[in-house]
């Protein structure tokens, strides 16, 4: 039986595979991997929040969840609180700008915005205000320096926007906002990129 | 029909003879060995698994979101009263900071499953560099081989605690989590 080349050839094949498979290391079979991929977009998110207890007409204009605009009044007051989330790229901020976006002022009318300091009631790295802004039709920076960050929504949440007139009798809003030339203001969310 | 022919149909005929006789007092038997080899083998059904937070309403914080697309197939001999554990760990990569990704194992599908499919935790696992346990109680077991049969993963991602939220930074990050079956003799 053993005498034929055919076998003898088969038999060592066999045993070399035999051999070989013993000595191959043996297959990691008891563990698996897997890819997770985890995305962070970047966040530029602004609205405001007004309270509704004073008697004042407020428009809500949503250009894109970066920008918001806000018809005010001299009776708008203290009454206005902005809300924001932001989620940064390595290295970068965002910043809120605002502007007169609609209406023209009386040549003797001043309008002033003071932004407050952020009340603290969300977490991670908030703007730092610049206080006092006299606002125009050109955009100027009222909360810089913004990381990772959100404030909470809702009203006495983020930071507080009071609206300072000066001259105000001037300014007759009833028959601006009738004619549709009524002062608007818009306040952007933009990064530093 | 040759000599050998013959010679093995007289032993044959006095085999069963002999069996007859006594098998009244005496049980015949072959010892007949069946080898069982011990092993374990585990693979998963290669879902994509792709997180990203969602955009939030302004002034609101990004919240968890999760994913229960993997499923974890394992096959399983053990000896004895042994059992094997699955656990997982991150082998490539980290989590954003300022991020936690947990993973927490559902019990294992009923459908093409059978045998001892073990325990999952009732708590999720926060994934780290470090193997941590998230089935336990495996002993001789299948969990079937179809897309959805096995133990269901579900991963949740979300911010880590608030005084921790400045650390996010927009990223696309890939990890590389690693699933083990564990040896029967390691518990």
């Amino acid at each position: 039986m053993f005498n034929n080349k055919k076998n003898i050839l088969l038999i060592s094949l066999l045993v070399l595979f035999f051999i070989f498979s013993t000595t191959l290391p043996a297959q990691e079979d008891n563990v698996t991997e897997v890819s997770i991929t985890l995305k962070v977009p970047a966040i530029a998110l602004i609205n405001f929040i007004v309270d509704g207890n004073q008697m004042i007409t407020y428009s809500y204009s949503y250009s894109g969840p970066e920008q918001v605009e806000q018809i005010i009044t001299p009776l708008t007051g203290d009454k206005t609180w902005l809300n924001y989330s932001s989620v940064v790229n390595e290295g970068l901020t965002n910043y809120i700008t605002a502007h007169i976006s609609s209406g023209t002022l009386p040549a003797d009318v001043t309008l002033n915005v003071y932004v407050s300091s952020d009340v603290g009631s969300g977490a991670g790295l908030m703007g730092t205000s610049l206080g006092k802004i006299t606002l125009s039709s050109y955009p100027k920076n009222i909360i810089v320096n913004i990381g990772s960050c959100y404030t909470g929504v809702g009203l006495y949440k983020g930071h507080q926007l009071t609206y300072a007139w000066k001259n105000p009798d001037s300014y007759n809003y009833e028959l601006m906002y009738e004619n549709g030339d009524a002062i608007a203001v818009t306040y952007t969310i933009t990064s530093t990129e | 029909m040759n000599k050998i022919g013959k010679k093995i149909v007289v032993l044959v005929g006095t085999l069963l003879f002999i069996t007859n006789v006594w098998s009244q007092e005496w049980t015949a038997g072959d010892n007949v060995t069946l080898h069982i080899p011990f092993f374990c083998l585990i693979e998963t059904n290669y879902a994509p698994v792709v997180l990203t937070f969602a955009t939030p309403a302004a002034g609101a914080p990004i919240t968890s979101v999760l994913n229960s697309d993997l499923f974890v197939k394992v096959s399983s001999i053990v000896p004895g009263t042994t059992h094997r554990e699955i656990t997982a760990r991150i082998s490539s990569g980290s989590v954003p900071a300022g991020t936690v990704l947990t993973l927490v194992s559902a019990p294992c599908t009923t459908t093409n499953s059978g045998g001892g499919l073990g325990t999952p935790g009732a708590t999720p696992i926060i994934l780290s560099a470090v193997d941590q346990e998230l089935v336990d109680l495996i002993t001789t077991c299948y969990t079937g081989t179809g897309y959805n049969d096995g133990y269901q993963m579900t991963f949740t991602w979300e911010p880590d605690n608030p005084a921790n939220y400045s650390q996010i930074e927009s990223i696309n990050t890939n990890i590389i989590v690693v699933f083990t079956i564990t040896a029967h003799d390691s518990n």
